[in-house]
C-alpha cells in the first residue's frame, strides 16, 4: 500500500516536471530574438526548468542531488545575468560610459579650481584693475 | 509500476525536446546566450542520464549525473566571472 502511494507520488512528480519542461521549452521557442533584453526573459523561463529538474530528481529517488541543485540553481542564474549585465548589455555600457564622462568632467573642473586657487596673485591684480577703472 | 515507467518515458521525451531548445539557445549570437544554453544543456543531460539509469538499473549513470551537475555549475560560474571582467579591459 505504502509502495503504491509512493509510486504514484513519484510518477506525479515526474509528470509535473515533464509538463513544466514542455511549457518552458515552448515559451523559449516562441520568444523572438529581436526582443529587447530577451536574455533575462529566457533566464526567467530557465528558472522554471531548474525547479522542474529538482522535482524530477525527487521523483527519481535522488533527494540529495535535488537538494544540491536546489541550492546551486539560483547562484548560477544570478551569475549568468550578472555576466550579461556587466559584460554584454549595450544599454548598461552606454550608461556606464556616460557616468565615466561625468566623472571625468568633475575631475577636470576640480583641477581647474585648484589651478585658480594657486594663482592668487593674478586675481589680486585683476581686482586692482577693476577698482582703478571704477 | 506501469504508471511510473510511463511517466519516466514522458519525462524523457520532454527532456529531448528541451535539449533541442537548449541547442537553439546555444547557437545564438551573444556569448551570454551560449553560456545559458550550455548550462541548461548540461542540466538536461544530467536528468536524462538519471531517468535512463533508473529505467535500466545502471548505477554509474547517477555518478555521471552528479559530476555533470556540479562541474557544470562550476564552469558556468567561472565563465560568468570571465565574461563580467571583459568590460573593464
Amino acid at each position: 500500500m505504502i509502495n503504491t502511494i509512493f509510486g504514484i507520488f513519484q510518477s506525479l512528480c515526474l509528470i509535473i516536471a515533464a509538463i513544466l519542461i514542455l511549457i518552458a521549452s515552448i515559451g523559449i521557442v516562441r520568444l523572438k530574438d529581436e526582443m529587447d533584453k530577451v536574455i533575462y526573459v529566457r533566464l526567467h523561463f530557465l528558472g522554471i526548468v531548474d525547479i522542474a529538474g529538482v522535482l524530477a530528481m525527487i521523483g527519481l529517488n535522488q533527494p540529495l542531488l535535488a537538494a544540491i541543485y536546489f541550492i546551486l540553481a539560483p547562484i548560477v542564474g544570478h551569475a549568468m545575468a550578472n555576466a550579461y549585465y556587466y559584460g554584454e548589455d549595450k544599454n548598461n555600457k552606454e550608461s556606464a560610459a556616460s557616468d565615466n564622462n561625468d566623472s571625468k568632467n568633475n575631475n577636470t573642473t576640480k583641477f581647474k579650481e585648484e589651478q585658480i586657487d594657486n594663482q592668487d596673485e593674478k586675481y589680486s591684480i585683476s581686482k586692482l584693475n577693476i577698482i582703478n577703472e571704477d | 509500476m506501469e504508471i511510473l515507467l510511463i511517466s519516466q518515458y514522458i519525462l524523457m521525451v520532454s527532456l529531448v525536446i528541451f535539449l533541442l531548445v537548449a541547442i537553439k539557445i546555444t547557437t545564438n549570437k551573444t556569448i551570454a546566450m551560449g553560456l545559458i544554453g550550455s548550462a541548461t544543456f548540461s542540466l538536461g543531460i544530467a536528468i536524462l542520464l538519471l531517468v535512463y539509469g533508473n529505467i535500466h538499473n545502471i548505477e554509474f549513470c547517477k555518478d555521471i549525473a552528479l559530476a555533470l551537475l556540479i562541474l557544470g555549475v562550476i564552469g558556468t560560474i567561472a565563465f560568468s566571472i570571465v565574461l563580467r571582467r571583459e568590460k573593464h579591459d
